[in-house]
């Protein structure tokens, strides 16, 4: 056994590990302390990569560039660049804060873009289509030509019971309502009864992203447990 | 970890070698006839003998489209260049959007008339900061059919409040004394005459942008917002939770562990293991690697953060070592600054022996930092993205990359992701410049909400492995085990030990509430865990 | 229609910046212009990132200043100056950064997504306390079905679940209903992006 740099990280990781999975059994100091030095060290090497990968190559080597008479960007490129930083960091204080509007405005502008673009070319339209295409004709036609009339409308009800899911789960987060002067607002009676139907697909569909993270975290603890076992049979000398 | 090599093509399981056995049948054939089915659950008796007649038949169209229909199962050949649908080009955000009926629901939302205070109001809504927020007003003058485009309450309530005064609030306050608002086409203009002095115009229908809730609606805000209030006071008194809870979890924790860890010291690996035929979404990742040609350029997004490397590392690893084995060019990009140093790991940890890794013939990109507006502007303009690369290196300068114009000319793109935000978000981005979709191997979290993508027209995610149980039906796929197997039989007690002690678990806190329930502590206050 | 006029260089500036990049999408030829207006989101969006971190540190040393948990805040801060040091120095790729990162960092967050898998558990079971109405309900059984057909139980696979109820269930129910969710979250974002395109929406604080 070689006490080198990769042993030690071996062992400061079994340690860690088994910190935060005694919080199963209750909280405790040094759960907390190892919580406070995860925060600092992802903090600190996100930090690091940032200025690493963004800041030196996006502003501070052309401004070295520009300095040593070699431009690797033009000026007005450069400029622009300096001026948005500049207003970014007018952000700190709560004077100048109003400075940095456009800023933070050049943000909001490019992800409300991209949101947008990206929402309708990559979701709405084709998940509308195939919600569209629930209904299965190809197979439909085939049955009923066939003589085979349950299969046919079974392959229909499947489609009935896709669309139907898709459309009750849009209605059950439909709160517009018809104002009925003094009285309550009142939903429309299809939609309120899709609404109630919708109710029924969301209990499934949530059960279902519930599932998902259950499975993700005990995939997670399953690879620690193995992890922590692997390491014991290494300090034990076991094969 | 044992890792056995085998050539691929004996590993084939026998549905795979059936359906490729089918495609050369059917490749040589000049009649066109359907192809085999692959990966989907088995045929039911009806389609297959209307199947066998038809087969027979000269109905040429049935059989293109059932060529159609199975084109996903089918293997597909290498790159992209193959004939791609023309995406349609986003309609005109006129076409797209009720923006423009809907654009009053919200900015002209004034007290357009006098409001009441309706007779019961949401449970949630009580506070009366909410009224500002969700007026009784009328969301729309003349059109009714655009109610379809009200905000819903959660998207209402993201909508900045402060620092932007509605209107209804400037309008009282600058007419104090003015009587009743305008109502009507000028409802929105808070300092225009009142319309009945202008003469009465037809009342048009009044409609709310007021969140209505149902009796059982209200019942589940109130009971969410008690269980917040308890949260907080126990946060707040710094209270330990009651013996019977505390000791539940302990329990519940305790056993999980020793299920899970049981398996692992035990050695064992005789679990049942998932049958492929029923993920056909695996079996088309599959068979998209499986005929890359050697050295084809394969894009891997590795977008994972290292809470959830644990979990994904079976799957990626099992999908990296078919394309390995495939000899493709792994190229390496991620818009998670933990990423480039996780798919460093998983390639030291799994692959330090590939000749192809310990030779450094792959390229890790690194970072792309900006999250979705680096990710549009890398799949735009891959070469033109900005990477970090602190030594100023050009990532692109590699031989192999050459080629690499555009994203299109990689043979596949993996993305390799913990949450199904990261993955949509390539998928939506992507949506354009990869008609013809990706891939994915992902945590089992993110699978749920992919799997409508898997179906979406146009295509826009082609195949889907996640999670362990994806590990495990990957390898199986490709007939060698891997590290899904070995966490698989723990993997499978955890579940059952998850199964059971929900169950219980539940059982007994049931009993312990009904207990609370029916004698009530003297001091008033019931002790539920 | 209120058009607020407080600062309208911010409102221009999203406006031209974010209708550019959606030009970009339908119309050829402006690629260019809009690679040159995200390269400042990504730039600025690393500096938002970096305010970010620099308030993190500021707000923990008032802590360690004021004596509050003065242990908890200064190992934040030592391990934060620590790592960032290290690793822009001599960069995140070289081995005592490597070395922070895999034996750190992942273990400790990859545990904490572990203890989930208890937590979460005992979420699950103390579910059941309050009485169960019909969603509450159907989710519960949904939930027990697609857990009872996710794999074998203890070793051993339960055909009925896995090869029949919980296709039905988790691939065909809840794969609807998400299509649903989906759609509604897609057309929210629409609007909401559309509100800030126009200047309708002003999170930027203009």
């Amino acid at each position: 056994m070689v006490l080198d740099l990769d042993f030690i990280g071996l062992l400061v990781a079994a340690v860690l590990t088994l910190v935060v999975l005694s919080y199963a059994l209750g909280d405790h100091p040094i759960f907390r302390f190892v919580l406070y030095l995860f925060i600092g060290v992802s903090a600190g090497y996100a930090a690091a990569v940032a200025v690493q990968d963004v800041v030196f190559p996006q502003l501070v080597y052309p401004i070295l560039d520009e300095l040593n008479a070699a431009p690797s960007l033009d000026l007005a490129e450069l400029g622009v660049r300096v001026l948005l930083v500049v207003m970014l960091l007018a952000k700190l204080s709560p004077r100048t804060a109003r400075l940095g509007n456009p800023a933070t405005s050049l943000l909001a502008g490019v992800g409300a873009a991209l949101a947008v673009g990206g929402a309708a070319q990559g979701t709405i339209l084709p998940q509308i289509g195939s919600a569209a295409g629930s209904f299965d004709m190809a197979s439909f036609n085939l049955a009923w030509q066939g003589g085979y009339y349950l299969e046919a409308i079974e392959v229909i009800f499947n489609g009935i019971v896709l669309v139907l899911a898709t459309v009750s789960t849009l209605a059950y987060f439909h709160f517009g309502a018809v104002s009925r002067g003094k009285q309550e607002p009142l939903r429309n009676l299809l939609v309120d009864s899709l609404a109630w139907l919708g109710g029924f697909f969301i209990a499934i569909a949530l059960a279902a992203l519930f599932s998902g993270v259950l499975l993700a975290a005990l995939g997670a603890l399953v690879e620690r447990l193995d992890f922590l076992q692997r390491t014991l049979s290494l300090l034990l000398g076991a094969p | 970890m044992p890792q056995t090599y085998r050539d691929p093509e004996e590993n084939l399981p026998e549905w795979l070698r059936a359906l490729r056995k089918r495609q050369e049948e059917e490749a040589a054939a000049s009649q066109p006839e359907p192809p085999a089915e692959e990966g989907r659950t088995e045929e039911p008796g009806w389609l297959s003998e209307i199947r066998q007649r038809y087969r027979t038949s000269s109905l040429e169209q049935d059989a293109e489209a059932e060529t159609a229909a199975l084109e996903d199962t089918q293997p597909r050949p290498p790159g992209r260049t193959e004939s791609e649908p023309i995406q349609e080009p986003l309609p005109e955000p006129e076409e797209i959007s009720p923006f423009s009926d809907s654009e009053p629901v919200l900015e002209e939302a004034a007290p357009a008339f006098p409001t009441e205070e309706p007779a019961s109001q949401p449970a949630f809504a009580d506070d009366p900061g909410d009224e500002t927020s969700h007026p009784v007003v009328p969301a729309f003058s003349e059109d009714p059919e655009a109610l379809g485009a009200e905000m819903p309450g959660w998207l209402e309530s993201l909508r900045p409040d402060e620092g932007f005064p509605l209107e209804d609030e400037r309008s009282e306050a600058m007419l104090p004394e003015s009587g009743p608002l305008p109502t009507g086409p000028l409802a929105d203009l808070s300092d225009a005459l009142p319309a009945s002095e202008i003469g009465q115009m037809g009342k048009p229908p009044e409609f709310s942008t007021r969140l209505e809730a149902t009796a059982s609606q209200r019942q589940h805000a109130a009971v969410l917002k008690e269980l917040l209030q308890t949260e907080q006071q126990s946060a707040a008194e710094g209270q330990p939770p009651p013996l019977p809870a505390r000791m539940l979890g302990m329990i519940i924790s305790a056993l999980l562990f020793l299920a899970v860890l049981f398996p692992l010291l035990s050695g064992s690996q005789s679990a049942d293991r998932p049958e492929p035929s029923f993920f056909p979404e695996a079996g088309r990742l599959f068979n998209n690697i499986d005929v890359l040609p050697a050295g084809a350029p394969v894009l891997l997004a590795f977008e994972l953060q290292p809470a959830r490397y644990g979990e994904v590392a079976p799957a990626a690893a099992a999908v990296m070592r078919h394309l390995l084995d495939r000899q493709a060019r792994l190229v390496f990009i991620s818009t998670e600054e933990t990423g480039p140093a996780l798919a460093e790991r998983l390639l030291a940890e799994q692959f330090a022996n590939t000749p192809a890794i310990s030779t450094g013939s792959y390229t890790n990109l690194g970072y792309l930092s900006g999250g979705v507006a680096a990710l549009r502007s890398f799949i735009s303009d891959p070469r033109g993205a900005v990477l970090g690369t602190p030594e100023r290196e050009d990532p692109w300068a590699a031989a192999p990359l050459e080629g690499i114009q555009h994203l299109r000319d990689f043979a596949l793109i993996l993305v390799v992701s913990g949450d199904a935000d990261t993955t949509r978000a390539w998928v939506e981005q992507g949506a354009i410049e990869l008609p013809g979709g990706l891939f994915a191997a992902t945590s089992a979290q993110a699978g749920p909400l992919l799997r409508p993508y898997l179906h979406s027209d146009p295509v826009t995610l082609r195949g889907l492995v996640s999670g362990v149980h994806g590990a495990v039906v990957y390898e199986r796929l490709r007939g060698q085990d891997g590290l899904g197997r070995q966490y698989w039989d723990a993997y499978s007690y955890g579940l059952g030990s998850m199964a059971l002690l929900i169950l219980l678990g539940g059982l007994y806190s049931r009993l312990l509430q009904a207990q609370a329930e029916v004698k009530p502590a003297p001091g008033g206050g019931s002790h539920g865990p | 229609m209120n058009w607020r006029v407080h600062t309208p260089v911010a409102a221009a500036v999203a406006i031209v910046s974010g209708g550019l990049v959606l030009a970009s999408l339908l119309i050829p030829g402006l690629d260019e212009a809009r690679n040159r207006v995200l390269n400042w989101a990504i730039l600025l969006a690393a500096l938002g990132l970096l305010l970010g971190l620099a308030n993190l540190f500021r707000v923990h040393w008032e802590k360690l200043r004021n004596r509050q948990n003065p242990a908890y805040s200064g190992v934040l801060i030592a391990a934060m100056l620590v790592t960032f040091a290290v690793t822009l120095w001599e960069g995140s790729r070289a081995e005592l950064p490597s070395w922070i990162f895999n034996n750190i960092q992942v273990p400790i967050e990859t545990s904490l997504m572990a203890v989930l898998a208890a937590s979460l558990t005992l979420a699950a079971a103390r579910m059941f306390q309050k009485r169960s109405d019909r969603i509450s309900l159907t989710f519960g059984i949904a939930l027990f079905i697609i857990l009872l057909g996710s794999g074998p139980l203890f070793g051993m696979e339960i055909p009925f679940f896995t090869r029949t109820l919980t296709p039905i269930v988790s691939g065909f129910l809840a794969a609807g209903a998400l299509r649903g969710l989906l759609i509604g979250v897609a057309l929210g974002t629409l609007l909401t992006g559309l509100r800030v395109l126009v200047g309708a929406d002003r999170p930027y604080g203009g």
